[in-house]
């Protein structure tokens, strides 16, 4: 096959490569998706492009922007609907920068109406149509025949170095076959199409057919998306002129489906194999003339045997059949013999390895023509199993008959007509006290049926058995001993054609289950009962499922008065109750229920939850699990208020921690003055005094409360005794017998009786001195904080926003002026103080503190009440509540003027020597001033000497001259003040004063100044500047100092240069946050050694200079936020670099401006 | 003419405002390249330019005027003047060097001596080339006579000098005087010392 067809490829491919070798055209295949296929001479010759830069880019690419589109439209339309060849006018690119103009031909190349391809033919304008459009003709029927006729696969390879293969090209029957499309297997390396472990093998003949030069042929199974391929390939080497091998062309001749028969047919076989050793089935033929035996080799398995060293002789075959098993074997044969048409029989076999394995034999006799016996053959099935079986069911049977006598079941079986029992099993006795024969009797089972349930049963059973329905029921059975025991009867109806000839069942005793299920119900009833009539409290059954969901079954009414949630709000969301528990107790209450629906214990939790009213109450909930069948745990159980209980425990707690303090002293006081005390406890002795001496009435309480308290604390007691308070708590001195002064807590509760009037009081008293005392430590520690503040000359603030007092400490008076505290001022008060010019800042700083919750910081100056002014430093922070509403406001402040003056004092300094350094510097701008301002006096001086002239001698000249003279000269004196206000500008002393300023212009300006010094080195300036306005904030004067004090030594660093290098760039550009100024020369550079210290003071980069001027650079421009840097260039020279903060953040283009 | 140089605008109108109001016509240029590309430099003139200037410093004008030996007087006016500068204009040939701002006057007068004596230069000079013309004409032999003459040798002994015959003597003597369009010796004695003057630079009076 392989040596056949290949005529009609290679054909193609001569035609291909004849195609190829046009040069005056370019012709190319286009895939449906626009892409190139194939790539000719002339294609190159035309673009200058060869096959590997094009083969697999798309055809548009090839063309300008505007050609693209209609190409792809082309493309993405012909595919879709019929299309026509289209000639199109095409502007082809060529080298960047070439165009051409170019005729194009597209084709559709079609196969069965359905486009495939396209040929796609390019000539410059000039070439003939005519001819183009033939050659073009040819191909497309070329292709169409091709892709149409050829069932055999065949495809092209383009070698591309060692062993790598493309396809190039492949025919519909390659792609059918493979179930491949074309994108996926045109113009992919064979590797990307051939799947292993086919691959090597492919690999391996192509490069035997390359290498060597002629055709080789192989048979392949490979593996591809339509399945399992086997097919006979040849690959044909084609060799080109220079007797190298560029290309495979390839046949295949798919032979799969004979394989597939081949191998279908081989797998019967092992098949029908398989299925005789799985069924243990042998089978022999003899030849009863010639004697030969034949076994299969399953026989000889089942003999345990091997053809290789047992001969299947008669003899040798009963002698592996027991002695018992031989007469059976010989009588049927020898039936056969006798005329029978098969015979079938059973025998053992003793295996050599000492197993024996029963077989079932069936065999047949053929006679030949005379009638005589010629071959007997048969099969043998292993039935070991088969009769083990047997016997392990006989087994079974018997041990079930054991069971049944001693099950705890009453196994039945009765008259399906009458339903008497006809056989009970012993248990039955056990059941109900009645003997089987008693059971036996006609009528028992009818007439020992409780007869709640007789009816029922005896309906129920006797339809189902009417229908042949198994069934199974429960009722109650009377005992002999009297009462009734719960059976559940599971009922087995035997059917034979059609009539029900037996019934069968079990009887299982039910009864303990059936009393705990009552026990249970009647509990359950009981729980609710007393659920709903429990007074703080309730009864629930709640069920949480596997899943974790909580559902009440059964809350009691109780539970509404406990929180105010009905039942049937708490059966409808669980929610509606757990939700109310606080989020503290959460978690202690989930934790106490996993642990008794893991263990199956008890729950029992104290917890509390919010009623509906808000209100907290305290709840203990104590409840028994039991898990269901589903894995759902319920728990029965009661819900206790027991807040009351808690409250009552915490009162005691707290009485007990007094008393058991052991200080307090309990009193029954008399209802009226001098209120003696009726008793009291020993503890009274620790004041001095002896419980007597009160009792006695020598001695009464108040005489000893300190003077100043005792007019407040009767005052409160006449009022509780009056208003019936139900209890009075005071505080107040006493003093002890010793004279000692005591503080004294005092807790008194009146005794009303049941009309309302004071019978008497209880109460108890408690030393609190000591308490008292530490309270009174605070204070004073916050009063040496004080103090130490205000030795640092700090006072301290506190406003209370809400009432707007603010309290002062003495310092803080102080520092505003006031020799003496006084009362506590407030807001207005305080900025009062302030001086006006700082007014707005104070206010602003303390607003946006309290606004952003941040620290307080604030320099501000105040006017003394003398007039003089002080620079303050406030330090503060506000307090908020939960509302996040400002509650308060502290802080400390403190007394800046020295360091404020020192600062001022600097910037005086650093100011002043900031001028010096620009008086320096106009020093070196007189040269430029001078030719800056001589120029327009100059010209004022000529003008007003022509002018005087024509005033003196008017005639002849032109009349309006004289005008003209004057605007010139005005025009010039204005000249000579600007330049006159630039320098002076410069080298005037003025404080700073920061404003937002174009660094380009200012950039100008400084230029403008050394005009005249650049212009006499002849230093060519080059400008290179931003486009966006590049805005900083800072002081004019000082910043032109930076510029030009770089730039003038960028002059100085070419000056004595060649002229060719005597060349400065200045240049500025918007980093993100920054303006970058960069003044760069072409001089000889930093040496190495200055690198470092370039903005030092003193060291200067000038055989003369003083070094001051680029430390003084370097402060200005740190003070205005930036930084400065200077290096040697790469090439030559040196950079200045100047980064300032820019006033515009912008990430602007450059030209949105 | 006069030519005004200057890179002030403000500064060339002006000078040429003032000339003009003196009656003076003035020619301005913006720089020293435009001048020289527009203005015949053999001319009688004087040029007023400034020594700053961008393309061609006003120095480096002087000193090439001087070289070809133009006919221009110059003078120069600056801003800021130094004496090195001073000392080197006047070394080139300048006529006068002027400080701005300048009274107006002193500029006036140097520009019209400055024509004055570059016009008398100019003549001097174009006498000069007469002469030299003339003296083109003569030959070998008769410029030996010439010579002889200028020394004021008598026939007789120039006869002897350069053994030649009283009469061919007599014959060339007439020629030179024919030839240089002179009637007498002393005639002769003049054209060509005045000649010989004018080589020098005019600003040298």
């Amino acid at each position: 096959m392989g040596t056949d067809s290949p005529t009609l490829v290679n054909d193609l491919d001569l035609f291909r490569l004849g195609l190829e070798q046009i040069d005056d055209r370019g012709f190319l295949l286009v895939d449906l998706h626009g892409q190139i296929v194939s790539w000719n001479i002339g294609a190159t010759h035309l673009t200058g492009l060869s096959s590997d830069e094009t083969v697999g880019r798309p055809l548009a690419n090839l063309f300008a922007k505007s050609d693209q589109l209609t190409l792809l439209s082309y493309f993405a339309n012909a595919s879709r609907a019929a299309s026509l060849p289209r000639r199109l006018t095409l502007t082809l690119l060529r080298e960047p920068g070439q165009a051409c103009s170019v005729e194009a031909r597209l084709t559709p190349l079609r196969q069965g109406g359905t486009i495939v391809a396209f040929s796609a033919e390019i000539a410059p304008m000039a070439t003939s149509a005519l001819h183009s459009s033939s050659v073009n003709a040819a191909t497309e029927q070329l292709v169409k025949v091709l892709q149409a006729h050829v069932k055999d696969v065949f495809f092209v390879l383009r070698l591309e170095g060692d062993r790598t293969y493309r396809f190039v090209d492949v025919n519909n029957a390659f792609l059918a076959v493979t179930g491949l499309t074309l994108d996926q297997v045109v113009n992919r390396l064979v590797n990307e199409v051939i799947p292993e472990p086919s691959l090597k093998l492919v690999l391996s003949k192509y490069e035997e057919a390359a290498t060597r030069g002629c055709s080789v042929s192989w048979e392949e199974v490979t593996t591809f998306p339509s399945g399992v391929r086997s097919g006979e390939v040849t690959v044909t080497p084609v060799i080109s002129a220079a007797g190298i091998c560029t290309h495979l062309l390839g046949t295949v001749h798919d032979v799969t489906n004979a394989r597939l028969d081949a191998e279908r047919l081989r797998r019967g076989e092992d098949r029908l194999l398989a299925a005789q050793r799985m069924a243990k089935l042998g089978v022999w033929d003899a030849d009863l003339k010639t004697q030969e035996v034949w076994w299969s080799d399953e026989l000889y398995r089942l003999f345990g045997q091997t053809p290789e060293t047992f001969h299947p002789t008669n003899a040798n075959t009963i002698a592996q059949v027991p002695d018992e098993d031989q007469p059976v074997v010989r009588q049927a044969i020898q039936s056969l013999f006798m005329g029978a048409a098969s015979c079938r029989f059973q025998h053992r076999v003793h295996r050599p390895d000492g197993a024996t394995i029963w077989l079932d034999v069936e065999g047949r006799l053929e006679r030949d023509g005379d009638g005589q016996p010629a071959r007997m053959w048969g099969v043998s099935q292993d039935i070991t199993e088969q009769r083990t079986a047997e016997s392990d069911l006989r087994q079974s049977e018997t041990r079930y008959r054991l069971l049944v006598q001693h099950a705890r079941v009453v196994i039945w079986e009765a008259n399906p007509e009458t339903f008497d029992f006809t056989y009970v099993s012993e248990y039955c006795e056990e059941l109900t006290g009645y003997p089987p024969a008693a059971w036996l009797e006609p009528g028992f089972w009818a007439s020992h049926i409780h007869p709640e349930d007789a009816e029922h049963a005896i309906n129920y059973c006797l339809s189902a058995t009417r229908e042949g329905q198994d069934h199974q029921f429960e009722y109650r059975l009377q005992h002999a001993r009297g009462g009734y025991v719960w059976v559940e009867d599971v009922v087995k109806v035997v059917v034979e054609n059609g009539r029900v000839v037996a019934v069968r069942g079990a009887l299982i005793d039910r009864t303990a289950r059936k009393a705990a299920e009552q026990a249970l119900r009647e509990s359950e009833a009981r729980l609710r009962r007393l659920g709903d009539s429990l007074p703080g409290g309730a009864v629930y059954v709640l069920q949480r499922t596997s899943s974790g969901e909580r559902n009440f079954l059964y809350v009691s009414q109780g539970l509404e008065r406990i929180l105010g949630v009905t039942p049937e709000e708490a059966m409808r969301d669980s929610n509606a109750v757990y939700g109310l528990i606080p989020a503290d107790d959460v978690e202690r209450m989930a934790a106490a229920e996993c642990a008794s629906m893991t263990n199956l214990t008890p729950f029992d939790c104290e917890f509390r939850e919010r009623t509906r009213g808000g209100e907290l109450r305290w709840l203990h909930c104590r409840s028994f699990p039991r898990r269901l069948v589903d894995g759902s745990t319920i728990w029965d159980g009661v819900v206790l208020d027991i807040t009351e209980r808690k409250r009552a425990e915490q009162r005691v707690r707290e009485a007990l921690n007094i008393f058991n303090a052991g200080r307090a002293v309990l009193v029954r006081w008399q209802k009226a003055f001098p209120y003696r005390m009726e008793a009291v406890t020993e503890s009274i002795r620790q004041f001095g005094y002896s419980p007597e001496e009160f009792t006695s009435g020598q001695l009464n309480w108040i005489d000893i409360i300190f003077p100043d308290d005792f007019d407040r604390t009767h005052e409160e007691l006449i009022d509780a005794l009056g208003n019936q308070r139900s209890h009075l708590e005071q505080r107040y001195k006493i003093r002890t017998k010793s004279g000692e002064i005591r503080w004294i807590y005092d807790f008194t509760v009146p005794v009303f009786d049941s009309e309302g009037q004071v019978t008497h009081a209880d109460g108890y008293l408690l030393d609190i001195t000591d308490h008292w005392k530490a309270e009174e430590a605070l204070r004073q520690r916050e009063q040496r904080l004080e103090v130490a503040l205000s030795a640092g000359g700090m006072g301290t603030w506190d406003w209370d926003i809400a009432t707007g007092e603010i309290l002062w400490s003495d310092t803080h008076f102080t520092l505003l002026g006031y020799p003496e505290r006084f009362a506590p001022v407030n807001y207005e008060f305080f900025v009062a103080r302030v001086h006006p010019d700082d007014l707005s800042a104070v206010e602003h700083a303390i607003a946006s503190a309290r606004e952003s919750q941040a620290r307080y910081h604030h320099e501000f100056r105040v006017i003394w009440p003398d007039g003089s002014l002080r620079w303050l430093a406030g330090f503060g922070r506000f307090t908020y509540d939960r509302a996040g509403h400002a509650t308060r406001m502290y802080g400390v402040l403190t007394d800046i003027t020295d360091r404020r003056r020192a600062a001022e004092e600097l910037a005086q300094r650093q100011s002043e020597l900031r001028h010096a350094a620009r008086l320096q510097t106009m020093g070196q701008l007189v040269a430029t001033y001078s030719h800056e301002v001589t120029q327009p006096l100059a010209a004022i001086s000529n003008f007003a000497s022509a002018s005087l002239r024509l005033l003196e001698d008017p005639t002849e000249l032109p009349t309006g001259l004289l005008g003209e003279f004057v605007t010139m000269i005005d025009q010039q004196s204005r000249r000579a003040g600007d330049i006159l206000q630039r320098f002076r500008a410069f080298s005037r002393r003025s404080p700073a004063k920061p404003e937002v300023c174009d660094v380009n212009d200012l950039l100008r300006q400084s230029v403008a100044l050394l005009q005249y010094e650049l212009g006499r080195c002849g230093a060519e300036l080059q400008w290179e500047l931003c486009a966006a306005p590049a805005a900083v904030f800072g002081d004019k004067i000082q910043l032109e100092q930076v510029f030009v004090n770089l730039l003038l030594n960028a002059r100085d660093a070419v000056a004595e240069l060649p002229t060719a290098r005597r060349r400065l760039t200045v240049r500025t550009r918007a980093a993100v946050a920054d303006i970058v100024i960069e003044i760069e020369d072409q001089g000889e550079g930093v040496a190495p050694a200055l690198l470092g210290r370039l903005f030092e003071p003193f060291v200067s980069l000038k055989p003369d200079g003083m070094g001051i001027g680029l430390s003084i650079c370097r402060s200005i421009v740190e003070e205005h936020g930036g930084q400065i840097s200077g290096g040697n260039n790469q090439t030559r020279g040196a950079t200045f670099q100047v980064r300032l903060p820019s006033m515009i953040q912008t990430h602007l283009p450059e030209n949105s401006v | 003419m006069i030519y005004v140089i200057d890179d002030d605008e403000a500064v060339r109108s002006s000078v040429q405002a003032l000339l003009m109001a003196h009656r003076l016509a003035a020619q301005c240029y913006a720089g020293v390249r435009e001048f020289l590309n527009d203005v015949a430099l053999d001319q009688p003139g004087c040029v007023i330019t400034d020594v700053a200037m961008p393309d061609i410093s006003g120095l480096e004008l002087v000193s090439s005027l001087k070289a070809t030996g133009s006919a221009l007087a110059i003078v120069v006016v600056t801003g800021v003047a130094d004496v090195p500068m001073a000392v080197r204009l006047m070394e080139y040939g300048a006529l006068t060097l002027l400080q701005k701002p300048y009274v107006a006057d002193d500029l006036l007068a140097a520009v019209r001596r400055g024509l004055t004596i570059s016009h008398e230069h100019a003549e001097l000079k174009r006498r000069q080339q007469g002469l030299q013309q003339k003296l083109a004409l003569l030959t070998e032999e008769e410029r030996g006579v010439m010579e002889c003459m200028l020394a004021d040798k008598p026939n007789k002994a120039i006869a002897a000098e350069l053994s030649l015959s009283l009469r061919t003597v007599d014959r060339r003597r007439q020629t030179v005087l024919e030839k240089l369009e002179v009637e007498s010796i002393p005639e002769m004695a003049i054209l060509i010392g005045s000649a010989q003057l004018a080589g020098k630079s005019p600003v040298r009076n």
